[in-house]
């Protein structure tokens, strides 16, 4: 098995674009704090099919963070280089998954199966500092 | 937690992707603003932006190295602590939350309606799906402060699907949420923050998420 392949193992895929600090914005995102390494506790109701969903009791955010791959195992994109349309014909498949951007009328294309390699593309577009993550 | 973190090169800080936000070290929860981007195809995207740039890569880079992954039973780094088993681990779903409100709509749901006009949080919502491309997007769907109800003009085209609001009988282009013809035209629909994410993920975040059923 390949170095990539068993860092597929440990890689949860989603689909996010993160920007600028922005401590006093997006506010939702902590409600849904919800780390729960240690499990349920025993007996605790897990999931309830129907309408009503299953709220658990948060008691205090717990972060677990342990080694698996070092620092940069997975080498992030620092200096990202562009091509226009017809310059990428040739590499880029017309079905291949990207990442589309659009900030200020400045849109970039971040193809997937390279994303998969790299994880994170540090840019700027639109004028925003931006990390594209996968 | 069962996904990787990020570090920055300034501060050390160790950065969850899916909290948006710092987990250790110096901007231990300073958040991260969400923009919305698009997944679809290379095909797709520049039809709708000719003007693009793409990031460039070696020719040799056409396959994606997880594609094992995708297809096989695994989930995440050390397999799962707790499943929820209310859908398939790694059913994908398009992932949104507003106020305190996840809420996690299948693919497989999505395959089969497209346009689902939801209400979540008191926010009317719009999700659309095109199935050719895989792309799933959320939009409000209250431009102006006025609810819209969405339906597909004709058949599904990829980009050029359009799409029409009951209220004003405005058409809109599905991929951009922009309206193009009626009383609305010229009125944008504002995209929403989600995650395209595998269901043992988003459920492993959101253990409280709702999940859309029709």
């Amino acid at each position: 098995m390949s170095l990539l392949a068993k860092i597929g193992v440990f890689f949860v895929a989603i689909l996010l674009v993160v920007s600028l600090l922005a401590p006093l914005l997006a506010p939702f995102f902590e409600e849904q704090v919800i780390p729960r390494l240690g499990g349920n506790p025993p007996g605790e109701a897990v999931a309830i099919n129907g309408d009503e969903a299953w709220k658990p009791e948060i008691t205090e955010p717990r972060y677990d963070i342990m080694t698996v791959l070092g620092y940069d195992a997975i080498p992030a994109i620092l200096d990202p280089e562009f091509a226009s349309v017809a310059e990428a014909e040739e590499w880029m498949a017309p079905s291949e998954q990207v990442i589309g951007l659009s900030i200020n009328g400045d849109n970039r294309a971040y193809s997937i199966p390279l994303l998969s390699r790299h994880e994170i593309v540090n840019d700027t577009v639109g004028g925003k500092p931006v990390a594209v993550t996968w | 937690m069962n996904a990787l973190v990020m570090y920055d090169h300034q501060t050390d800080t160790l950065w969850s992707q899916f909290l948006s936000k710092g987990v250790e070290g110096p901007l231990k929860d300073t958040n991260l603003e969400v923009v919305p981007a698009t997944q679809t195809t290379w095909q797709a995207w520049q039809e709708l932006h000719p003007d693009t740039k793409v990031l460039r890569k070696s020719n040799n880079v056409s396959t994606d190295s997880y594609v094992n992954y995708y297809e096989s039973g695994r989930a995440g780094v050390h397999g799962q602590f707790n499943p929820d088993d209310r859908l398939y681990a790694k059913e994908l779903v398009l992932g949104v939350s507003l106020g305190d409100r996840p809420k996690a709509y299948p693919f497989s749901l999505l395959t089969q309606e497209h346009v689902v006009n939801d209400t979540l949080a008191n926010e009317e919502v719009l999700i659309y799906f095109d199935a050719s491309t895989g792309t799933a997007l959320a939009f409000d769907r209250s431009p102006g402060d006025r609810p819209l109800t969405f339906s597909i003009e004709g058949e599904s085209d990829g980009v050029h699907t359009i799409l029409v609001d009951q209220e004003t009988g405005s058409r809109w282009t599905a991929f951009t949420g922009s309206a193009i013809d009626g009383e609305l035209k010229g009125s944008r629909l504002e995209r929403l923050p989600s995650h395209l994410s595998f269901w043992f993920a988003w459920s492993d975040w959101n253990p409280q998420s709702e999940i859309y059923s029709n």
